[in-house]
């Protein structure tokens, strides 16, 4: 004897009266989940007695709907997705279905085991158990209320809510994907890899061809890590299968995509992340953050994650585990990240995690060190608009370099003390602007940074990755606050430098304490430059081939 | 180490719309309990408001704004709001409303519970009610979010709430409509429940609650079945405007 859970009764009466097979309804409830428990813990609960007179559907409605069916599976496929998800998508598409017929064609293809089912949060006696299954975030996240959808109390996960509701009583749908071999030419623009990015990509496709799952990819800031991949892309796209390229920021989304689309040409290439248009669609190559994978099942043969150490994404157990079951079978992850922390370090030394470490930049030159300043009651100084020598010369060198100044900050307030101080102090530039996360036209002011309308860019955190300027110099105010770890500081300082043509760059530290993280971050940066020196890089003759 | 560290000195509370830790007292207002970004992006009306719908004034105006002049007098309800509906206001109702984060009713119907008592503080209330929303809607989306709203505030305002009045029919969503659209959209929608006793009803001072004033046709329409009951005071309180 079998359970079977139902969302269209009449299906399954034809499907099993086909078979030849007997059936019985044994009760009906209003939630998805309490259906999914009882069949779970097989607990004989009191339930509404099933009392609806339904039909069996007649043969060419029969064939009709399979066909449906199979329409709706090719799109969905591949996909995790709660109802209201499903709806969306269909709607997206433009198919013309009604949400009767949907769940119809749905409960076929359950039978048909080309979906698993389950509640979007299930929530049995013990509080340990409670689980989003979206998500997998448990009971911190999840919230009893009054639902009027299924008239229960009903459990709800407050930790993907931002993607949609998952509830006890809305199903969770897992379409398996289905496999495609197929060879087909992919065509990449010619693109030009430097001695180092060609031996870590061989590298890359050597790791593909082999056992191991991950694979680590410590690059420098600038070091062209979306170069490195492409051959990798291209080998497993050739092949027919899917990749996706996900990180967790959507800035790096929007840097990345552009870039993608001129290197692959004819690919479709898609992004996604809140609000993007390309959602819902298919393509062959995804840039996603790392919330949007939560939306896929098995289907991606190659997942690349970008700025692995980076909140939200690390040590988030809901995402990781988001991205292993995008992930298909036989599938592989690189992760590419300028700062890993200590523990895959050592996990690469120790060879458990195999990895392949690139120390310098794409045009060869060295990294830039920091240099580390004191200054003594340094906020105090900024609030009362008092005099600070080490900023104003920090301001000097950059107008006689012409360059622009981006200057990190620990707190939003302290962005505003600061720009008002720079007001008050630099006669010389007239556009200054403080950015922080909440920002509404945060996007047009890195614009304009990048485009050199401003002088002076004054931010926090946010900044840290993923933006590009070519003649930017960096100074770190506080850099002993505890918001600046090693990762952090390393991460800023590399956005100096990092075009060919402009060098004169600099990154300094200015801070009330030397700690711990500023020194190591400098020795890290020294370690690299060092080990890029011995294996001959920073050579500019010798560098190109 | 990290994490024992956080057992015994755990950072202070989150700000109530974003993860901000801002430190603060249980009891205090909920603009307190903000962290100071959001502060920055709310926009509370504060100072002289129209008599009847709460719009902000400057202190020269009348004591009634020009919509509401344009309006019959015996339709007119007072309200009035927390808030301006731009800025944070608007994507927390989003949040809120259709995104379902039905953890946000706590501080939105705190910070609605203080204004009525500011304003509302010598009108002898008895009783809070909703807009309600139509049964399919309900379904739809899970939850009432005034119902929501009202609940809080009853619970901090000491006073019952009631589901009094039901709709009609159903309408389609408001907030895609022109001003002269929803106006008229909304006619005889709203009836008072029939489990409702008249006799009960007719003493009471009622308080309507809902999550955003716009044109103010949605809660005029709420009260003209009351009016017909002949209730005996009408008021009405939103989070945005």
């Amino acid at each position: 004897m079998q359970y079977y859970m139902s969302i269209a009764y009449a299906v399954d009466l034809t499907y099993w009266q086909q078979k030849g097979q007997n059936m019985i309804p044994l009760f009906y409830t209003s939630s998805f989940g309490e259906a999914y428990q009882w069949i779970e813990q097989q607990e004989q609960q009191k339930m509404d007695p099933f009392e609806q007179d339904v039909k069996p559907f007649y043969k060419d409605q029969w064939n009709q709907l399979r066909l449906e069916a199979e329409k709706c599976f090719e799109m969905l496929q591949g996909r995790a997705l709660l109802w209201s998800e499903v709806l969306s998508l269909i709607r997206k598409r433009n198919i013309k279905i009604t949400e009767e017929t949907l769940r119809a064609v749905l409960q076929l293809l359950y039978l048909e085991e080309k979906v698993k089912w389950y509640p979007g949060v299930s929530c049995s006696k013990w509080l340990q158990d409670w689980v989003c299954h979206r998500c997998q975030a448990d009971f911190h996240h999840i919230r009893l209320t009054r639902c009027a959808s299924c008239g229960k109390h009903c459990a709800m996960c407050e930790h993907c809510i931002m993607l949609s509701r998952s509830r006890t009583c809305t199903p969770f749908f897992l379409f398996s994907a289905k496999k495609v071999e197929q060879q087909c030419p992919v065509e990449v623009k010619s693109l030009r890899l430097t001695a180092g990015q060609a031996r870590v990509s061989e590298q890359i496709l050597d790791f593909l061809q082999g056992e191991e799952m991950m694979f680590l990819l410590w690059a420098v800031t600038g070091a062209g890590k979306t170069e490195m991949m492409v051959p990798a892309i291209r080998h497993l796209l050739s092949e027919g299968k899917r990749v996706c390229w996900t990180t967790p920021r959507t800035d790096v989304v929007h840097e990345l995509v552009p870039r993608l689309r001129a290197l692959f040409p004819k690919e479709n290439v898609l992004a996604l992340y809140g609000g993007s248009s390309d959602l819902w669609m298919d393509g062959s190559i995804v840039i996603a953050t790392a919330h949007q994978a939560l939306r896929y099942v098995q289907v991606f043969d190659l997942i690349i994650v970008d700025e692995v150490d980076a909140f939200p994404l690390y040590q988030n157990r809901s995402l990781e585990q988001g991205i292993h079951r995008a992930l298909s079978q036989s599938g592989k992850i690189v992760l590419l990240t300028a700062t890993p922390p200590k523990e895959w370090l050592a996990w690469s030394r120790s060879g458990r995690l195999p990895s392949a470490i690139l120390p310098v930049r794409f045009h060869g030159y060295p990294l830039p060190v920091p240099r580390l300043f004191q200054e003594r009651r340094l906020w105090e100084k900024v609030k009362r608009q008092h005099p600070i020598p080490v900023l104003s010369r920090f301001i000097e060198q950059v107008i006689r370099k012409d360059g622009q100044a981006m200057i990190f900050v620990p707190g939003i307030w302290q962005v505003k003390q600061l720009v008002s101080w720079l007001h008050k102090h630099v006669r010389e530039w007239h556009s200054i602007c403080g950015v922080y996360s909440q920002t509404p036209e945060r996007a047009e002011i890195i614009d304009q940074f990048r485009r050199k309308e401003l002088q002076c860019l004054v931010t926090t955190t946010i900044l840290e990755r993923g933006v590009t300027v070519p003649h930017c110099h960096v100074l770190v105010m506080g850099a002993d606050h505890p918001v600046f770890d090693q990762a952090a500081l390393i991460q800023m300082a590399g956005r100096v430098g990092r075009s060919k043509d402009y060098q004169q760059g600099e990154v300094w530290f200015l801070s009330m304490e030397k700690t711990e993280s500023q020194i190591q971050a400098k020795k890290q940066m020294d370690y690299l430059n060092s080990l890029a020196e011995k294996e001959g890089f920073i050579k500019q003759g010798a560098y190109y081939q | 180490m990290r994490r024992w560290w956080l057992t015994l000195f755990p950072l202070p509370k989150p700000c109530c719309f974003c993860t901000t830790p801002v430190r603060s007292f249980a009891f205090s207002s909920v603009w307190k309990q903000m962290c100071l970004s959001c502060q920055e992006q709310f926009f509370p009306i504060n100072g002289p408001v129209c008599q009847v719908c709460g719009r902000p004034m400057t202190e020269e105006d009348l004591s009634v704004c020009i919509d509401c002049r344009q309006l019959d007098s015996s339709t007119w309800v007072t309200n009035r709001s927390v808030v301006l509906y731009k800025g944070q206001a608007k994507k927390v109702i989003q949040w809120f409303k259709y995104q379902g984060l039905e953890r946000l009713a706590i501080p939105l119907g705190l910070w609605m519970a203080e204004s009525c008592y500011h304003y509302y503080r010598r009108v002898p209330l008895s009783l809070i009610t909703f807009v309600p929303l139509h049964p399919n809607r309900l379904h739809e989306r899970g939850f009432n979010q005034a119902e929501l709203l009202a609940q809080v505030i009853s619970q901090r305002l000491g006073l019952p709430v009631k589901e009094i009045l039901v709709r009609e029919r159903e309408t389609f969503s408001q907030s895609h409509r022109s001003r002269k659209e929803r106006l008229q959209a909304l006619q005889h929608v709203f009836k008072v429940s029939n489990r409702i006793d008249p006799g009960w009803l007719r003493q009471q001072h009622i308080l309507i609650v809902d999550d955003v004033y716009t044109t103010g046709s949605t809660l005029r329409e709420c009260a003209r079945p009351l009016r017909q009951a002949n209730v005996r005071q009408i008021f009405s309180v939103t989070f945005a405007r």
